[in-house]
């Protein structure tokens, strides 16, 4: 998934880069108002993150002109200002959620996940539920949640995407390389530490007993193996 | 605000105006009751000295007939004579001790003049009593109070026909002399005797006077009422004249047109404009000043909001920063990782220090607005409790959270976390050498409870209700070197308020023991 970050702020702007991308999204920046509606013109991402204070065009107008183009791609605002205008204002722009600075990477990433869900929800087949199974880790794909019992695990967007793959190459070893293909994407060269980081973690957040896993076994040397 | 600026100036302007305008009616009107009762009391005077000269008139009439009473002499001829040759003496008679008539003579022929007297005179000579009765002087004058046995002399007055007729009788042991004056001359020299003018005082303006006779019809009048007429001349003062002339009247008219009284209002009317004017003068000027200051202080809080604007941007960078690094960390660094939860944790309580500054300007301003949305409130509160969890466990403080609204309920998350924060913010701030925080939810069908306790050092008895005043901080050595700003509670408790609910201080043994009330419409339990 594509997401456009539209923030004059450049530190802002790169570290909701680097948020979003560890999550598994990939993203385009863009600085000002008139280079965010270019740059959503020629890339059609698949949500926008926009400020609302920036220079040439405001994340208002910004709004306005994509929902010209695309009526339905979801829009999330970012704004410094939490007055009561700005809601209403945004809201009637057909805005789909609202970040107030200052924020926490959970709150974004919360809000990011649920608009990425029911981005999902709209593109999956109508009336069906995917559910993958892993013993007795049950993966909603489209939802970005896991449930083991009563225990709702929420997942980001690469999460599903490293146990969907696993999933569907079930009982064969999943190269590092394809990995990275599949879930950082061609043009993204993370390093082995990165890899092996983001496993650990989902291990933790999913596996019964992480020090043993039973979902992502490493396969020294090679990659990664579900045997279901 | 609008009905504050009302409310003053009716305080500022309008009552004192209102008030002063009653007290200056008020004192014209007993002014004018003073003036009124001056007026009168000088007209009274004026009427007593014509009144006066009209007595002194018949004391000399009376001196003079008895000296020429005491020289006349009794043969009918020479009484003829003295009649006609005296210009006021109409006709003489003369009875004896009997009451007989002697004169005019019984025996001899009657002059034209003394029959008709005859005539006239004929009660007095049915019964000669009625001379002493219609002689009884006015009670006011002691020295002719005698028995009517002990008077020698007096004055009888009739009324025939238009006339008021007069006789001056005086008798002795043998008989009654009585002599009838001419009632028109009497009417003259009355009437000569009068002023000129009406008034020769000059507080009195100008005025008629009317002398009326026994029926109360004009005999005379004199002085001009200046342009007022007659019909609505108003009556000032009457008097009746003094003996003989008892019934007959003096009145005393003035126009009606009160022209002191006219003027009083007007002057009046201006002093009050006059009053109002630099009432109203001071007020604009207060009023004035008061915009200014109340300009200033909004520029002041417009500054303060811009910076805490200004300030979201470089916090945002520090948190997210922050955060990203530790997601960087893996579980060995533990070190790192406590030095960014720290700055972390520095980064939000400084944020909600500028949610707290950014929300009070807007209470200021009446501009907070409530956003209620579908939740659920015991995670709101777990959420809350969550982010003061680190610094509250480092403090030693044990925390225990008793759920009680999980139900999904209508609220506004971002009120209840603040009003949540600032309770919390002042647990960890004041609360925590009790070392024990107590959380509590209740929800009715559209009532939600929270409850937070500390066992700290708690809010002395007095200072209950002033923790929710704005820019109040507790004065001891517990609050002593805390920072704060002293708009926590307050706008925590607006902001239950907005939220349909209230933020009290319950009594408690120790510490302090907050009870926040939100009405939560949909929630059900």
């Amino acid at each position: 998934m594509k997401v456009l970050i539209a923030e004059d702020d450049i530190h802002i702007c790169r570290g909701l880069q680097d948020l979003l991308e560890s999550e598994g999204y990939g993203t385009i920046a863009a600085g000002d108002g008139e280079q965010a509606l270019a740059l959503f013109e020629s890339e059609r991402p698949d949500f926008v993150l926009l400020d609302i204070m920036m220079p040439k065009r405001d994340g208002y107008q910004v709004c306005r002109d994509i929902r010209r183009i695309d009526a339905e791609v979801p829009v999330i605002f970012i704004s410094a200002k939490s007055e009561e205008i700005d809601r209403v204002v945004g809201l009637e722009l057909g805005a789909d959620d609202f970040i107030m600075k200052p924020f926490g990477t959970r709150e974004v990433i919360a809000r990011i996940r649920a608009v990425t869900r029911r981005f999902l929800r709209r593109e999956a087949s109508p009336g069906t539920v995917q559910v993958l199974r892993f013993g007795e880790l049950e993966l909603f794909p489209a939802e970005l949640r896991a449930r083991r019992g009563a225990e709702v695990i929420e997942l980001s967007l690469r999460d599903v995407r490293i146990l969907t793959l696993l999933h569907k190459q079930r009982g064969k070893v999943v190269s590092r390389d394809e990995l990275y293909d599949q879930c950082w994407g061609r043009t993204h060269i993370p390093s082995s530490r990165t890899l092996d980081q983001h496993i650990s973690k989902l291990r933790k957040a999913i596996e019964a007993d992480p020090r043993n896993p039973s979902i992502i076994e490493t396969v020294h040397g090679i990659g990664y193996r579900y045997d279901g | 605000m609008r009905n504050k600026s009302f409310i003053a100036v009716v305080l500022i302007v309008l009552l004192p105006v209102a008030g002063l305008g009653w007290l200056g009616v008020r004192l014209l009107g007993s002014e004018r009751q003073a003036l009124e009762h001056r007026t009168r009391t000088l007209v009274e005077a004026q009427l007593l000295i014509i009144d006066d000269s009209i007595k002194a008139y018949f004391d000399a009439q009376r001196s003079q007939l008895l000296r020429d009473i005491k020289g006349l002499p009794r043969d009918t001829t020479a009484l003829r004579t003295y009649a006609q040759s005296k210009r006021l003496v109409r006709q003489v008679f003369v009875m004896d001790a009997r009451g007989e008539r002697l004169h005019p003579p019984v025996n001899a022929a009657l002059t034209e003049a003394e029959q008709r007297f005859l005539v006239r005179s004929a009660d007095i000579w049915r019964s000669r009593d009625i001379l002493y009765q219609g002689a009884q002087p006015p009670a006011q004058e002691p020295d002719l109070r005698k028995t009517d046995a002990m008077r020698s002399d007096g004055w009888y007055v009739w009324h025939w026909a238009t006339e008021t007729d007069l006789i001056f009788w005086q008798r002795d042991a043998e008989r009654l002399i009585g002599i009838e004056l001419e009632p028109a001359r009497v009417k003259a020299d009355i009437i000569g005797l009068l002023p000129a003018t009406a008034s020769n005082e000059e507080h009195l303006g100008p005025a008629r006077i009317q002398l009326l006779d026994e029926r109360g019809a004009l005999a005379y009048q004199w002085g001009e009422l200046n342009g007022g007429s007659d019909a609505t001349a108003r009556l000032l003062a009457q008097r009746p004249l003094s003996h003989p002339l008892g019934s007959w009247k003096l009145a005393y008219y003035a126009p009606a047109a009160n022209g002191s009284a006219v003027s009083g209002k007007l002057g009046l009317a201006s002093a009050v404009s006059a009053l109002a004017l630099a009432i109203a003068g001071l007020a604009w000027y207060l009023h004035r000043e008061h915009t200014r200051t109340a300009r200033l202080a909004m520029q002041r809080v417009n500054f303060v909001n811009q910076v805490s604007h200004e300030l979201k941007i470089p916090l945002t960078n520090i948190r997210m920063y922050a955060e990203l690094l530790a997601q960087q960390l893996d579980g060995s660094e533990e070190r790192p990782r406590r030095y960014l939860d720290i700055i972390v944790a520095e980064s939000q309580r400084l944020s909600r220090l500028i949610l707290n500054v950014l929300n009070f300007g807007r209470m200021q301003r009446e501009a907070v607005r409530l956003h209620r949305q579908a939740g659920v409130i015991d995670a709101a509160v777990a959420s809350a409790l969550e982010a003061f969890r680190p610094a509250l466990e480092g403090k030693g403080v044990q925390i225990s959270f008793t759920r009680g609204a999980p139900a999904n309920a209508e609220f506004d998350r971002d009120a209840l976390e603040q009003i949540l924060n600032n309770l919390f913010s002042n647990v960890e701030k004041y609360g925590s050498s009790g070392a024990r925080l107590d959380v509590i939810t209740e929800q009715s069908a559209d009532h939600t409870v929270i409850r937070v306790r500390d066992y700290g050092a708690g809010i002395p008895l007095r200072e209950r209700e002033r923790v929710f005043e704005a820019f109040f901080r507790l004065n001891s050595k517990l609050s002593d070197g805390v920072t704060g700003t002293g708009i926590g509670l307050t706008i925590a408790r607006e902001l239950a308020r907005l939220h349909g609910g209230e933020l009290r201080l319950l009594e408690s043994e120790s510490g302090a023991h907050f009870e926040v009330t939100l009405r939560t419409a949909g929630a059900r339990a």
